[in-house]
């Protein structure tokens, strides 16, 4: 489970999130959707551990992320949304460092890491260097990094940003796999369909503030809105930054 | 606590062995710096036969056949030749002597007769030899004004109040060894260039390419990272001066080299006691090459910050060569001069006191500690990770 409760975080003289508070339970995919400057991304790097709120807190499990950032982050996977692989290291030795880092070694990561790069359709690509990879390939060597210690509790920033329609779909698929599987899913987005095809919750942050709370189902309604773009911009006052 | 730092510091290491560009600059001064000096000892090694012989191109030589047979006398061979003059502009030849065609006439009526020394003042082997030259051709000319005072009775002594003699001590060795004291900045200068483009690319280049957040997402200490990135920029820093002593050896050991009796040498032992010695220095340099890239903006500011960090070890050569500061004892203590002067006497085969070398390894593995330490605080500040998204 992961939790944010009253997160404030400003820069200098900009408020970038303020009383943040949702919470996205085990097995469900709870989507955090947002126009370009919402505070998403704080909001993700305040529970990544690499931004410290002024005030509120953030719990990975029973985990504060503060107080104990390295046991959060054990059982936390997290995809910023730059994928940031390293251009001479093999997809299969992005895995194994990153296993590394999270204390696997030997036979279990490395059976680890084969089960993962064949689920996500790289195992074609195992010894090919990150530099060599579209970009599609290389989102995916990251969220196979992200997913390599199993974690229970996953956080991916803008997942399918740049991806082709089919990596799209793979990438969306493996989402509801994950919540399947009982992990803890926040999804950053601001692609309406996305949303609204694989979460189950949605949080609506506008100029840092969560504006709205519940199912596809709950915003619809309290939107009076056909389509979950409507309801969004209904709920934001404007459609500035919607793709 | 460890098995973190040996993999951050493996990745490193397998990605800078891959990246052969940047290996190959990190490296080429290994070679680089030892070559220099080695062009230098050749050079006087070239020079050598001429502190003893010299080769003269002279036109007009049978219009002075008594200088000609004073310049023999004094080891020179004489090459007659009627253009002599361009020889040397040519650069066939670096001096001649032009004997004018009145030489005899003058000579004999004991007015002044002109010879004229040809030379290149912009070719250095040219200028030392005319100078050898006009001192052979003052000598002579005193000693033919010498015998004309006393053929008229007069003391060749009242004719001269002052005589300046010059006496130059210098041999090719000596000069060599003059060669050889750049010996120390080389190598010191090793353990800053040799890991100066690998720290620049694991931290500030990290933070470029946008993989800074996701190491930082992994349940390791800030340390740790900043552990494994220091261990890989010393390993390289360590090669480069493993290399750079080695090439330098193989340079002492050149026969050409080793025709110069050199006073001082560089033996393997000789060259592991100077390893030793800079391994405290290296991890220094290193552990301040991770700490100045840290705080800069882009790979770009990181580069140009750490070439002027580079610039710290030839500071106290050049401050000791010029005899701006004195070498006193407390320079022996700091990182840097004291490890130059403990080089100095490892090269000179004076006896390194322990106490020197117990104080400056203390005074640099606390400069590592304090560099290591802060580079692991600015890691943890939220602002080491650029601000991007909503």
């Amino acid at each position: 489970m992961i939790a944010l409760q009253g997160i404030r975080k400003t820069y200098g003289k900009t408020v970038a999130v303020e009383s943040v508070t949702f919470t996205a339970a085990d097995g469900v995919v709870t989507g955090l959707l947002g126009p370009n400057g919402a505070g998403k991304t704080t909001a993700l790097r305040v529970l990544g551990g690499i931004v410290r709120p002024d005030s509120g807190t953030a719990h990975v499990d029973s985990h504060d992320v503060q107080r104990d950032p390295r046991k959060a982050r054990a059982l936390l996977g997290m995809l910023p949304e730059s994928v940031g692989l390293y251009d001479h290291l093999t997809v299969r030795e992005h895995l194994v460092y990153a296993g590394a880092l999270h204390g696997l070694h030997g036979p279990d990561l490395m059976a680890r890491a084969k089960a993962l790069l064949q689920q996500l359709g790289l195992d074609s690509l195992t010894e090919r260097r990150a530099g060599q990879l579209s970009l599609g390939q290389r989102r995916r060597v990251a969220l196979a990094r992200t997913l390599v210690h199993d974690p229970p509790n996953v956080v991916l920033d803008e997942p399918t940003n740049g991806l082709d329609v089919l990596s799209a779909r793979e990438v969306r698929r493996e989402i509801r796999r994950l919540a399947e599987r009982g992990c803890a899913v926040v999804l950053s987005s601001h692609v309406m369909p996305e949303v609204a095809s694989v979460c189950d919750r949605i949080v609506i942050l506008s100029k840092g503030t969560v504006v709205s709370e519940g199912t596809p189902a709950d915003i619809l309604a309290l939107a009076s809105a056909p389509t979950l773009e409507e309801a969004f911009v209904q709920l934001i006052g404007t459609d500035e930054g919607l793709n | 606590m460890w098995r973190p730092i040996t993999a951050v510091a493996g990745k490193e290491l397998r990605e800078i062995v891959r990246d052969r560009r940047s290996l190959g600059s990190a490296l080429f001064y290994a070679a680089w710096g030892p070559c220099v000096m080695a062009i230098a000892l050749a050079a006087i090694a070239r020079n050598r036969a001429g502190d003893t012989s010299l080769t003269l191109t002279v036109q007009g030589h049978t219009s002075a056949p008594a200088l000609m047979s004073f310049l023999r006398e004094r080891s020179v061979t004489i090459v007659p030749h009627e253009t002599a003059a361009q020889r040397v502009r040519a650069h066939e030849r670096p001096v001649a002597l032009v004997v004018a065609a009145d030489y005899p006439n003058a000579f004999e009526q004991a007015r002044p007769a002109r010879v004229t020394v040809v030379y290149d003042a912009s070719w250095s082997e040219s200028g030392s030899q005319a100078a050898r030259v006009r001192t052979l051709l003052t000598e002579y000319g005193r000693r033919v004004g010498d015998t004309r005072l006393i053929l008229r009775g007069v003391s060749p002594a009242a004719a001269t109040p002052l005589r300046v003699d010059d006496q130059d001590l210098s041999t090719s060795a000596s000069r060599a060894a003059m060669a050889l004291a750049t010996l120390p900045i080389f190598v010191l200068l090793a353990t800053f260039i040799g890991g100066m483009g690998v720290a620049s690319d694991l931290t500030a280049g990290e933070r470029e390419r946008n993989s800074l957040e996701a190491l930082l997402l992994n349940p390791v200490s800030r340390a740790a990272i900043i552990g494994g990135k220091w261990l890989a920029t010393t390993t390289v820093a360590l090669v480069t001066l493993l290399l750079t002593l080695g090439v330098s050896i193989a340079v002492l050991r050149h026969p050409r080299i080793q025709s110069i009796d050199l006073p001082v040498g560089l033996s393997p032992a000789d060259a592991a006691a100077m390893w030793w010695v800079l391994v405290p220095l290296a991890l220094c340099a290193s552990a301040l090459q991770v700490l100045v890239a840290l705080r800069t903006r882009s790979y770009k500011e990181a580069q140009t910050q750490l070439s002027l960090l580079v610039f710290l070890p030839m500071v106290p050569g050049f401050l000791f060569a010029f005899s701006a500061i004195a070498q006193d004892s407390w320079l022996r203590w700091l990182p840097v001069t004291g490890h130059q002067l403990l080089l100095s006497d490892v090269l000179r085969g004076v006896l390194v006191a322990g106490a020197d070398v117990v104080a400056v390894t203390v005074a640099t593995v606390a400069t590592t500690a304090f560099a290591l330490w802060y580079a692991t605080t600015l890691l943890g500040r939220e602002n080491i990770v650029r601000r991007t998204g909503g």
